[in-house]
Order: structure tokens, then C-alpha cells, then sequence
């Protein structure tokens, strides 16, 4: 398939209600490329890769899974929770991956910051280098993981 | 211009192929009526041929599950293609294991009938059903809980085991577009036939956890199919561990009340975790349960109540609560229900304790 129709079919699947009840896009006028496009930039001006910010969200994420829903502080610097459903959501890239219905809140104490997503959230990041479009329920500001995790405290948690 | 031109050139060809190819399918390959046969000689159907396998048994009233609705998003819809399966497309790759792949497991959504198939089906799909019902009663059981009662049409019924669960289809609403199916599990008891409880927690922003805690109302049609699955009692075992969190409490309400019902000779635990006192629900219903009934102990436990929840039960997460009160799996079996990662911390408790696989049961939607 041609590659603008096949962004344009990914693009025309986030605007839609196919995967889940949001959209990927949100209310972001923006099309698809010009959000990775945007995010890209972010992410370089940090000096910071993808998968650097997808690597933190993960470890978050594997702490959080042990406690089984119960929310638990690391030190003092942060306060995680999972939340976990029942079944699977499929990534609007086509790619075939299906991420558990897991949803981590992290929330650092000291900046009084709240960073709240979704393990598809870090696959968007790490493979697509998705961050999802303004106005969606799980978009993600790259700059805001690395306030969250950034400034030497990124130890506590890797 | 002449970028305009050349991706109008593009654009051109690529409709002219794709209808070229729709063409194709249409007047050159047409496979005529295929027969399909279902385990082996049980039952015979005629089928379309180009058809989706899921489509044509569907056609023909056997809901194999699917939750995508045949988008194969879900995997759910695996079914046993007896001899000369075709290749396994990239599609149903990710669904399937090495395994599967090599003894004909398709699913379903995705295959095409081009000539007579033999397919094996578990028996229990043969038995399925649509439902037209109708939203008797919603009741609000937490902050995010709510339970659907699902009235039968006047006449009809539907014959379950305790443990089983239905498939409920939602309509398009808001951005969603498309219906789909998700998977719940009965809460009431299989002695009442003409309803069936169905307890839903919401998914933030999930098709049909929205759909049901938002969109609908209490008189509103609702279709759905079943019964599927193969969460109900076994034999083998006199004492039974319930552990459930969340709405995982729906399938061993069914069970512990049918046990009760039918008498059965059987000591019952139910263990049920929650963070705090505002994820608790039925608690008064269990208690009364445990006052009435000798033979059946309710354990709630709470991992982090909240200051003012003065709770004076359980605590911790549940796997310790389990493990405080289970020493070892002689003479029992678990049956489990919640999220998938309380599911795999009790299996490995469990198995600590001294469980086998074999006595351990659970539902993985």
C-alpha cells in the first residue's frame, strides 16, 4: 500500500471511536505527521531518545504491577498506582501489538506533578514515538516525563 | 502542478486496482456454496463460499466469541480447522501459538471459506444463543460498579453454569462508530433463567464499560450471546477458595449461591480484596451468607483503607491475606476472577502454598 494512504488510514482510525471510546488524536487540528513531527523535535531538544522516555514510563510500570492496584510510595519522591482491566487495546499503527489495560498514575511528591498513562502509552512512545494528539485523555507531553523524572531523581526509579 | 498531477495519477490507480480487485473476487472467485462440517459429522452447514468462517457460523446462530466484532483485534475467536488449513496469515500471527498454528487453529474473523472445510468447535459453542433482552435494573455498587439486570423476552430463557460468562454487544454511540462485544460474566444464579446480573466496573474511556455506565438506560434493548466458558465447578475437591477482586466477584457469586442452593457438601472460603472500603461491595449480602450458612467464610480485605474507613478486617494485599489462611491444596480447589495481574499473583501463591495447575481455575478474557 502506498505510504500517505496508509497514514492516512492510521490518522483516519485515531480520529474514530474504532479502538476505544476517545480519540488518539484528541481535539489536536494537527494531522498525524505534524504531531510526530512536533514531538520529535521535543524529544531531541531534550537529548533524549523515545526510548529513553518509554524505558522510565516501563520501570514505573514494573513496580507498579506487584502492588496489584494498591498505590505505594518510592522513598519519598514518588507515589505510584496500576489500575488494571480486564482484556487488551490494539495499537492504531496496525502493528499487531495489543497492550494490557493497565493504566500507572505516578505522582512526584516533591513537584507535586502527576503523570498518568497507559501501557499502550509506552509502546506508542517506544515504537512510534507517539505521544498523542492535545485533548486526548492519555496524551503525553514529552517534556513532562522528564520533569517528572528528570533532575536527579531519575535513579529512584530506574 | 505536476506533484497535484502525479499524486492525482496515484490516487487514480490505486481506486482503479482496488475495484479491479473487488471485481476479481467477485466474478472470478466465486466458490459456490461450501459445506462446512462441525465436529466431526455433529452438524453440517451450508455456507457462501468467501464468507468469513465466523460470519457463516454467526449466519447459521453459533457465536463462536469474539470481542473485535472480526477486526482481529481480539484473538478471541479460535477455532480448529480439521485438515488442510490454509497458511496462517500475518493477521492471526500474533494470536496464535506455534502450536496452535500447526494443528489448524484459525481465527475464525479471519478465514475465508473457499471450498468444504471439516472445523471442531468446543461442544458448548453449538449450544450458544442471541439474546434480545432488555435493561431491567442498573444498580450502583461502588463509585465505579455498577450491575445491569438483563430481562429475558417473556418466554424465553437462558440455561447456564454457574462461572460462565455472556457476550454483550454495544451500539455505536458518540465517536464510537462500530458495535462491538465484550465478554461478562453472569452474577446471578443459573435457577433464575429469566434474567441474567452482569457486573461491569468502568474502564476509563473503554467502547463498552462507557457504553453500559453511560449510554444506556434502564428499559433499553440489549442484545447479547452466550452462554461461553468453562468456569463452573469441578469435582475432585471438597473445600473451595474463592478469590475475587473488582467486578472478578460476579462469576463466584453465582457459583457460591448455586452451591448453597443445590446443598452441595462443600466448605467454602471467599476471599475478596479491595484497596479501600469504597471498593467493597456485597459485603452485607456475604455476611448474611456467612451467619446463615455454616459451611461458607467470607474474608474481605482491604490493601490501604483510607484513614477514616475504620476497618478493623484482613489487611494487606491479597495474596498475604490468602496465605495467612491457606496452609496447604489438600482436598482443594481455587477459583479465581479479577484482573489479570491479581489472577497471576494468587497462581503463584497458590502454587507456593502446594496447588497444582489442575486445582486452580480461572477465566483469562
Amino acid at each position: 500500500m502506498h505510504k500517505v494512504d496508509r497514514i492516512s488510514q492510521i490518522e483516519a482510525k485515531m480520529r474514530t471511536g474504532v479502538l476505544a471510546s476517545y480519540q488518539f488524536l484528541g481535539t489536536d487540528e494537527r494531522s498525524l505527521a505534524e504531531i510526530l513531527t512536533a514531538d520529535q523535535f521535543s524529544v531531541d531538544s531534550l537529548g533524549l531518545t523515545h526510548q529513553d522516555l518509554a524505558k522510565w514510563l516501563t520501570a514505573c510500570l514494573r513496580l507498579a504491577e506487584a502492588n496489584l492496584g494498591t498505590p505505594f510510595a518510592v522513598g519519598n519522591r514518588f507515589l505510584i498506582q496500576i489500575d488494571e482491566h480486564k482484556g487488551t487495546i490494539a495499537c492504531p499503527f496496525g502493528d499487531n501489538y495489543h497492550a494490557p489495560k493497565r493504566n500507572v498514575t505516578v505522582t512526584n511528591l516533591k513537584h507535586n506533578l502527576t503523570l498518568c498513562f497507559s501501557e499502550l502509552n509506552i509502546h506508542l512512545i517506544e515504537e512510534h514515538g507517539f505521544y498523542e494528539g492535545e485533548g486526548s485523555p492519555y496524551r503525553i507531553n514529552p517534556h513532562t516525563v522528564v520533569q517528572m523524572f528528570g533532575g536527579g531523581q531519575l535513579w529512584v526509579i530506574s | 502542478m505536476s506533484i497535484l498531477i502525479s499524486v492525482a495519477a496515484v490516487s487514480l490507480l490505486t481506486v482503479f486496482l482496488t475495484i479491479l480487485i473487488i471485481l476479481g473476487e467477485t466474478v472470478l472467485a466465486n466458490y459456490g456454496v461450501c459445506t462446512i462440517d462441525i465436529n466431526h459429522g455433529r452438524k453440517r452447514l451450508a455456507a457462501v463460499g468467501g464468507t468469513t468462517l465466523l460470519s457463516a457460523l454467526a449466519d447459521h446462530e453459533i457465536f463462536v466469541p469474539s470481542a473485535c466484532g472480526g477486526k482481529s483485534t481480539c484473538g478471541l475467536c479460535k477455532i480448529q480447522v480439521a485438515d488442510n488449513a490454509r497458511p496462517v496469515l500475518p493477521t492471526e500471527a500474533p494470536y496464535l501459538t506455534n502450536a496452535e498454528a500447526e494443528t489448524g487453529v484459525r481465527l475464525a474473523c479471519q478465514y475465508k471459506i473457499k471450498s468444504d472445510l471439516s472445523v471442531v468447535i468446543p461442544e458448548q459453542f453449538l449450544a450458544t444463543r442471541r439474546y434480545h433482552g432488555r435493561i431491567e435494573r442498573i444498580t450502583d455498587l461502588t463509585y465505579d460498579i455498577k450491575e445491569f439486570r438483563l430481562a429475558l423476552p417473556p418466554g424465553e430463557s437462558l440455561e447456564f453454569k454457574a462461572g460462565q460468562y455472556i457476550q454483550v454487544e454495544t451500539k455505536p454511540y458518540g465517536n464510537v462508530k462500530e458495535s462491538v462485544f465484550r465478554a461478562y460474566s453472569i452474577a446471578s444464579q443459573p435457577a433464575e433463567q429469566r434474567y441474567v446480573d452482569i457486573i461491569v466496573r468502568l474502564v476509563p474511556n473503554g467502547i463498552c464499560t462507557t457504553y453500559l455506565h453511560k449510554y444506556v438506560t434502564v428499559g433499553d434493548e440489549i442484545s447479547f450471546t452466550g452462554p461461553y466458558g468453562d468456569f463452573y465447578l469441578r469435582d475432585g475437591a471438597d473445600q473451595l477458595i474463592f478469590i475475587a477482586g473488582g467486578s472478578g466477584l460476579a462469576p463466584i457469586k453465582s457459583l457460591i449461591f448455586d452451591i448453597l442452593a443445590q446443598q452441595l457438601d462443600k466448605n467454602m472460603i471467599f476471599f475478596f480484596g479491595a484497596v479501600s472500603k469504597r471498593d467493597l461491595y456485597y459485603v452485607e449480602l456475604f455476611n448474611d451468607l456467612a451467619e446463615k450458612h455454616e459451611n461458607f467464610t467470607y474474608i474481605p480485605a482491604l490493601s490501604k483503607p483510607e484513614p477514616d474507613d475504620d476497618w478493623d478486617g484482613e489487611l494487606g494485599l491479597i495474596t498475604e491475606v490468602v496465605a495467612r489462611h491457606i496452609h496447604d491444596g489438600e482436598n482443594k480447589h481455587a477459583y479465581l476472577c479479577g484482573s489479570p495481574g491479581m489472577i497471576n499473583a494468587c497462581i503463584e501463591i497458590l502454587s507456593q502454598i502446594g496447588f497444582s495447575s489442575d486445582q486452580i481455575f480461572y477465566d483469562k478474557f
